[in-house]
């Protein structure tokens, strides 16, 4: 009996006192430690070698679902040193949709070694989706100091699947 | 030493009262557990923006919103009236007041996500000491619960994250709401409890928290929860105020005039619609109707209504611009029961200025009390008329839904996501072992009185299921409401009524063994099944949807066969109660996605570890 209520006591304590430690009354432990924020788009980055997809893809949705899914394979890129927080962008353009789309990597010294740039996935509406497959534009982009560089670029099919 | 004794009475009475029993708050603090795990501090809807902002001002003392604290001012469901904008629900934001100050204190002593890890993981072992001396397993709750919670709470210790800005105002009114959801269980425990038993009450219980969307919209902020906690409390309060020798049988039929005066504080049109059909049906069978009591009533339900025209009052400025409800701008498909506002002049009444004070009042409040009435006569009409003209968008609201193109196009470029009622809460296709009732329904309305085995109270819940049905089936499918949050009270009140059918209710009572075994297995079984295969089959979100749709359907379609078998067979009442308990896992693991990975809203989880569970779940 004594032992249950030791446990009881025991665990209530441990929550209230490991929270009320690390309130801003006592505040001996700070577990959400908020890294100060970085400057992002500052530094620089050595890129080896990028090489992008040649083929994205445009597909029906299935179950009823209706939307096209634009997907793009990730880009492999080979970084060498990195210095701060500058940015990658990896950007797709389908000019005659007049569509443009990009997702923003924010690099660090951790991502030395190949890394794997991912696009966002899209949605079309199907009624807007009309020919077998567009040509579109890749580019990966690195931005920092207020300065962009272009450092890889290659036109791209996006493939219609139904 | 007699003051001590009245607080122990009136706390067991308040007890009984919220609860019932230790059934009750055992589901009721289970259902808060579930909730606040899949619960995420962040807006899911832009609707929400307006009732924070609404919270933020009316806590700084102003009904009028000046600067937005959230989003903007022109959010959905903002109203304008007289130059100035407010917002809307006013009754939920004055009930999450306190929270407010309660999260406030505990912001001044705690740092926010681990106060909100700390709430959690008392609340799991307050739960767990609960079930265990309910169970008879003491020992096991105090010391493996213990350990077990202790483990999870230094877990998600390590794992948490800060949360900046902390949105104050929105947790307290998801707070709220989720107290509202987690009564939903409880009462539908008692009100299945109260006819059937406590057994089938609990099954009826978890039907409600496992096999519809409860879960999911527990943690928003909208007014569908709460509907459906005060239509079965109203419910309840029917079912008990019909046995006149009872104590408190006339306290119980009032409370359900209160309980609908205040929801009308929240959302006048809702109010109504179960208004109508509560007092259609409460009128017609009470034991007692006499002057005196229906004074005594009305009088209560006047009484109750006072914060109504309190507010009212002080946003329109004249006591005599009475409850009619906002204008709103910009709701999309949401009801109303005004027409123009006329540009705020009260005196727009014109000839009637001339009488006494008194019969302006009450023209006014006749006017505005018969206003809402015809309107709502009108859109039940529509409601019927377009379930004549076009039964294709009824099929896709409350069967099948898909991809409709018109109605994408009206949504302008919104991903799609919408499921409808049947395919979210499958085990609604139980409800069709109703079908060989109708002749006994036929026989009764020529009889005018209840069919045999059916109560006032499920008399009121049916008519509230359709008079809500109608109201809003005529803008209905929509494209992205996750699951039909308009019909969602529907959901937990059909529950109710389908496990009360005398077939449904002998598989339920005979295997509900069955019923929890399959419901498990297919939550942590099935769930991880569907995990693989939504992987495997690289989905997106839309096509995640669907692929949950046409599961939900596929469970449904075979509930529903075993439904229709079973009032004529008991054969199969074993296969049933497992189907059944497949269609809650089937709503239980669409619900847990949808809160977990689909709406993550960027990793806004309460929880850390649900948190780094979505990060590791490899779902766009």
């Amino acid at each position: 009996m004594d032992v249950d209520r030791t446990v009881v006591w025991g665990v209530v304590g441990l929550v209230v006192v490991t929270t009320l430690v690390s309130g801003p009354l006592v505040g001996a432990v700070d577990l959400t430690s908020d890294a100060e924020t970085p400057a992002y788009g500052v530094g620089s980055v050595t890129v080896e070698s990028a090489s992008l997809p040649e083929r994205a893809t445009l597909t029906a949705g299935r179950f009823g679902a209706g939307e096209y899914r634009l997907q793009v394979p990730d880009a492999a890129v080979a970084i060498a040193a990195v210095e701060g927080r500058p940015l990658l962008v990896y950007k797709l353009e389908i000019d005659e949709r007049g569509y443009s789309r990009s997702t923003t990597h924010f690099l660090s010294t951790e991502n030395v070694g190949s890394y794997a740039a991912s696009m966002s996935d899209d949605t079309f509406a199907p009624d807007t989706v009309n020919q077998t497959a567009y040509d579109g534009r890749l580019a990966l982009v690195v931005r920092a100091n207020d300065s962009g560089r272009v450092v890889a670029e290659r036109s791209i099919t996006v493939e219609v699947i139904e | 030493m007699i003051d001590r004794e009245r607080a122990t009475r009136l706390r067991g009475l308040s007890y009984r009262f919220l609860f019932g029993d230790r059934v009750g708050l055992l589901v009721f603090l289970g259902s808060l557990c579930l909730f606040l795990a899949l619960w995420r501090t962040a807006f899911l809807i832009n609707d929400s923006y307006t009732i924070a902002n609404g919270l933020a001002a009316v806590a700084d003392g102003n009904i009028a919103l000046t600067e937005p604290a959230y989003g903007s001012l022109r959010s959905p469901g903002t109203n304008f009236y007289g130059g100035s904008t407010y917002s809307r629900n006013y009754g939920v934001i004055v009930l999450s007041l306190p929270v407010l100050y309660a999260l406030g204190g505990i912001e001044a002593v705690a740092d926010f996500p681990v106060a909100l890890v700390a709430l959690w993981s008392l609340l799991v072992y307050g739960t767990v000491l609960l079930a265990g001396r309910q169970f008879g397993r003491e020992r096991l709750a105090r010391v493996g619960g213990g350990c077990v919670v202790a483990a999870v709470f230094l877990l998600n210790v390590a794992l948490v994250e800060p949360i900046s800005p902390v949105p104050r105002h929105l947790l307290a009114l998801q707070l709220v709401h989720a107290t509202a959801g987690a009564f939903v269980g409880t009462l539908a425990y008692r009100l299945v409890s109260f006819t059937d038993g406590r057994r089938r009450g609990l099954v009826a219980a978890i039907a409600v928290v496992a096999g519809t969307p409860l879960a999911f919209w527990a943690t928003v902020p909208k007014r569908h929860v709460v509907t459906a906690a005060v239509a079965l409390a109203v419910a309840l309060g029917l079912a008990y105020s019909r046995d006149a020798d009872r104590d408190w049988a006339f306290e119980a039929r009032a409370v359900c005039y209160v309980l609908l005066a205040l929801l009308a504080w929240i959302h006048a049109p809702e109010a109504l619609v179960l208004f109508v059909p509560f007092v259609l049906v409460d009128v017609s069978t009470a034991p007692d109707n006499g002057p005196r009591t229906l004074g005594v009533l009305g009088g209560v339900f006047l009484l109750a209504l006072v914060p109504l025209f309190v507010t009212n009052t002080l946003i329109t400025g004249d006591p005599l611009t009475v409850p009619r409800m906002l204008r709103t701008v910009g709701q999309g498909s949401d009801i109303s029961l005004t027409g123009e506002l006329s540009s705020g002049d009260p005196s727009s009444g014109g000839d009637t200025t001339n009488l006494p004070r008194f019969v302006r009042v009450g023209i006014v409040l006749a006017q505005s009390a018969v206003e809402p009435l015809t309107k709502l006569l009108g859109l039940v009409r529509r409601g019927i008329h377009s379930l004549q003209t076009d039964p294709t968008a009824a099929y896709r609201t409350l069967v099948r839904s898909g991809y409709i193109e018109h109605v994408a196009d009206r949504a302008e470029g919104t991903p799609e996501a919408n499921l409808t009622l049947l395919e979210s809460s499958p085990v609604l296709a139980t409800i069709v072992a109703a079908s060989t009732g109708l002749v006994a329904i036929k026989r009764s309305i020529e009889r005018r009185s209840l069919p045999d085995g059916v109560t006032s109270a499920d008399a009121f819940l049916a008519l509230t299921a359709v008079a809500l049905t109608l109201v809003y089936i005529g803008s209905l499918p929509l494209h992205a409401q996750v699951t039909v949050r308009y019909l969602f009270p529907v959901a937990p009140i059909l529950v109710c009524l389908a496990v009360r059918l005398p077939p449904v209710g002998r598989a339920l009572d005979a295997h509900w063994r069955t019923v929890l075994w399959s419901w498990s297995a297919g939550v942590l079984i099935g769930g991880q099944l569907v995990l693989v295969a939504l992987v495997a089959l690289d989905v997106g979100r839309a096509e995640a949807f669907q692929f949950h749709a046409v599961l939900g359907l596929a469970v449904a379609l075979a509930l529903g066969s075993w439904s229709l078998v079973s009032v004529a067979t008991e054969c199969f009442d074993r296969i049933g109660a497992a189907l059944f308990g497949l269609a809650l896992a089937s709503s239980t693991a669409f619900v847990g996605f949808a809160a977990i990975e689909y709406f993550g809203l960027g990793g806004a989880h309460a929880l850390p570890m649900v948190r780094t569970l979505a990060d590791a779940i490899p779902l766009r």
